[in-house]
């Protein structure tokens, strides 16, 4: 489990400290996929870099399966790291390394704690990474050089070696904001086959509403340094809280909600009803001509989700909430 | 031809000249590395955004390396005498000229090595440091092999410029095309002989460049011309 307690970063400019992040509380439960969104500016690399301590917190503590990361010494704190593996925005492979030794790479920092001789554990490095070029589909490119890979292929390399030292979480850094949609997709379906494949936790950091949907299970809205809302993206997806959740997750809803007589509904699908006609029933049922302001659903974790904005005519409110209620059917009042 | 010429071209002394002058330039550049490279890795990871900052310590080098590489070379030799005469017992002759041309180019050869580890991504370092690797790992194992391409051009420029500095050697009695020229040829105005020895000189800077050149993109993995497989295939293996 990785928890952030408190956690502040601050950094010195001569016109005063510029706060990056403040007081963040964060629990990042084992076996999850945990979007970080927010917008670009909000903290949101500097949050991701503090959990391995690429940047050390001003305050606070990391917690690591409980340890505190901040006071550990040098050594200790690369073991830890090789229990954290990362990808990039940039994909961050070692131009001059073939595929095959890019992935290689983090065992060699290992090598000279491990008590095997240098013989077996280059033939068990070797296995470790034809396996892990294997789990990302590019065991044909072993001898290939970055410079010869698309993006996607490169974080493909990059997914396999943050994997091969087996750690127990993966910190993806904006990690498909460089590649198109159809390889955003790929990749992402990749880091859902990690987690759970091999358990891995993977904290995902994104501007991108689309990555959260297609992939996590919880999500933390960060914005202005600070952690606006968190929860599981079902949660929070369904009723966001504050304006920025709103703003990224349905970014048309409040533009939606101008000027028009009545009142307004926020319905709220979640899973089941979604294939139900229910506006349909709702008018036949209730003679009510509702006029749908702003619809749109979404395919979460294979059920749908989804929000619809109706206004209803004067004096009708009571049936129509009468009607939600008895269809199960979340609503607000916007 | 003048009889000077005549008397090189009997008794070897053309050939006395260039062996003399790859002597003197490859062994200073030798040693210039053995000094500047590990001087330059010091001031790239205690820069003040380095790996380990010591920015108390890379203020003194990049210090005293200004101040060497500020000082003409034609002065530097006059102000090394002593310090020759102290390690070496001697300040005249070839060995002399090499310890004086190291201590002039290790400064230069440090801040070319700086510029080639800068180039460096950063990503790459933070990578890295993600995966648990310590200074000297990311030294050996990223800064250098990454850097590779860029040091061999670097050391390249170095031995050039040193080469022109070992023509300088006559000044305190040491060999080379140059001592040639300026200490044989030019008192008895044998033009012919100066002339042969820019010459020669011309087509050994020639031949280091064209070699190195070769051995940098050879080295270089970025480059797509240097790779057999084409870009085609990297896209048809994309869709899967």
């Amino acid at each position: 489990m990785i928890q952030l307690v408190d956690l502040t970063k601050t950094y010195p400019s001569p016109s005063g400290d510029i706060v990056a992040l403040e007081n963040i509380d964060l629990t990042v439960p084992d076996g999850s996929i945990f979007g970080i969104i927010g917008l670009s500016g909000a903290g949101k690399s500097t949050l991701v870099r503090c959990i391995n301590l690429l940047e050390r917190p001003t305050s606070g503590q990391v917690l690591i399966d409980g340890e505190d990361v901040t006071k550990a010494n040098k050594k200790r704190l690369s073991d830890i790291r090789r229990n954290i593996g990362m990808i990039f925005q940039s994909f961050n492979l070692l131009e001059q390394r073939t595929v095959e030794a890019n992935v290689m790479f983090p065992l060699e920092l290992t090598r000279h704690s491990k008590g095997s001789n240098a013989k077996t554990f280059r033939e068990e490095a070797k296995q470790h990474v034809a396996q892990l070029l294997e789990l990302v589909g590019l065991s044909d490119k072993a001898k290939s050089y970055p410079s010869q890979l698309s993006g996607g292929q490169k974080q493909r390399v990059a997914i396999a070696r943050a994997l091969a030292t087996n750690p127990k979480y993966v910190l993806c850094d904006e990690a498909t904001s460089a590649l198109d949609p159809t390889t955003t997709q790929s990749i992402l379906e990749l880091i859902k086959d990690i987690n759970r494949k091999l358990g891995v936790t993977v904290v995902v950091i994104t501007h991108e509403m689309r990555v959260v949907e297609s992939i996590c299970t919880h999500v933390a809205v960060i914005d202005n340094s600070r952690i606006a809302e968190t929860g599981t993206v079902s949660d929070v997806f369904s009723f966001p809280q504050t304006d920025i959740a709103k703003e990224l997750i349905i970014p048309n809803l409040i533009r939606s909600l101008g000027n028009s007589d009545g009142t307004k509904l926020r319905l709220v699908f979640n899973g089941e009803l979604s294939d139900e006609p229910i506006i349909s029933a709702l008018a036949m049922q209730c003679q009510v001509a509702v006029n749908i302001l702003y619809a749109d659903t979404k395919n979460i974790e294979g059920r749908v989700f989804g929000h619809m904005v109706i206004t209803v005519p004067e004096g009708q409110t009571d049936v129509v909430k009468r009607f939600l209620d008895a269809h199960n059917v979340s609503y607000r009042e916007e | 031809m003048s009889k000077l010429f005549m008397q090189l071209w009997e008794n070897g002394g053309f050939w006395i000249g260039i062996g003399e002058t790859l002597y003197m330039t490859l062994s200073a550049t030798l040693l210039a590395y053995v000094i500047g490279l590990p001087l330059g890795i010091v001031l790239v990871i205690t820069d003040r955004d380095g790996l380990t900052p010591v920015v108390w310590l890379n203020k003194i080098l990049s210090v005293i390396v200004n101040i060497l590489r500020s000082i003409p070379f034609i002065i530097l030799i006059v102000a090394l005498i002593p310090f020759s005469r102290a390690v070496l017992g001697t300040s005249i002759g070839n060995g002399a000229m090499i310890l004086m041309l190291v201590v002039a180019s290790a400064p230069y050869v440090a801040r070319m090595v700086e510029s080639s580890l800068k180039e460096v991504d950063k990503g790459i370092i933070e990578a890295a440091r993600s995966m648990g690797a310590n200074t000297f790992q990311i030294i050996v194992k990223v800064f250098l092999p990454e850097a590779k391409p860029s040091l061999i051009v670097g050391a390249l420029i170095s031995t050039v410029t040193i080469l022109g500095y070992s023509a300088m050697s006559g000044t305190i009695a040491g060999g080379g095309l140059g001592a040639l020229a300026v200490t044989q040829a030019r008192p008895s105005n044998a033009q012919d002989v100066i002339w042969l020895c820019v010459a020669l000189m011309v087509v050994i800077v020639q031949v280091i460049q064209e070699v190195g050149t070769l051995i940098a993109r050879k080295t270089d993995k970025r480059r797509r011309t240097n790779l057999k497989r084409n870009k085609k295939s990297a896209r048809a293996d994309e869709t899967k």
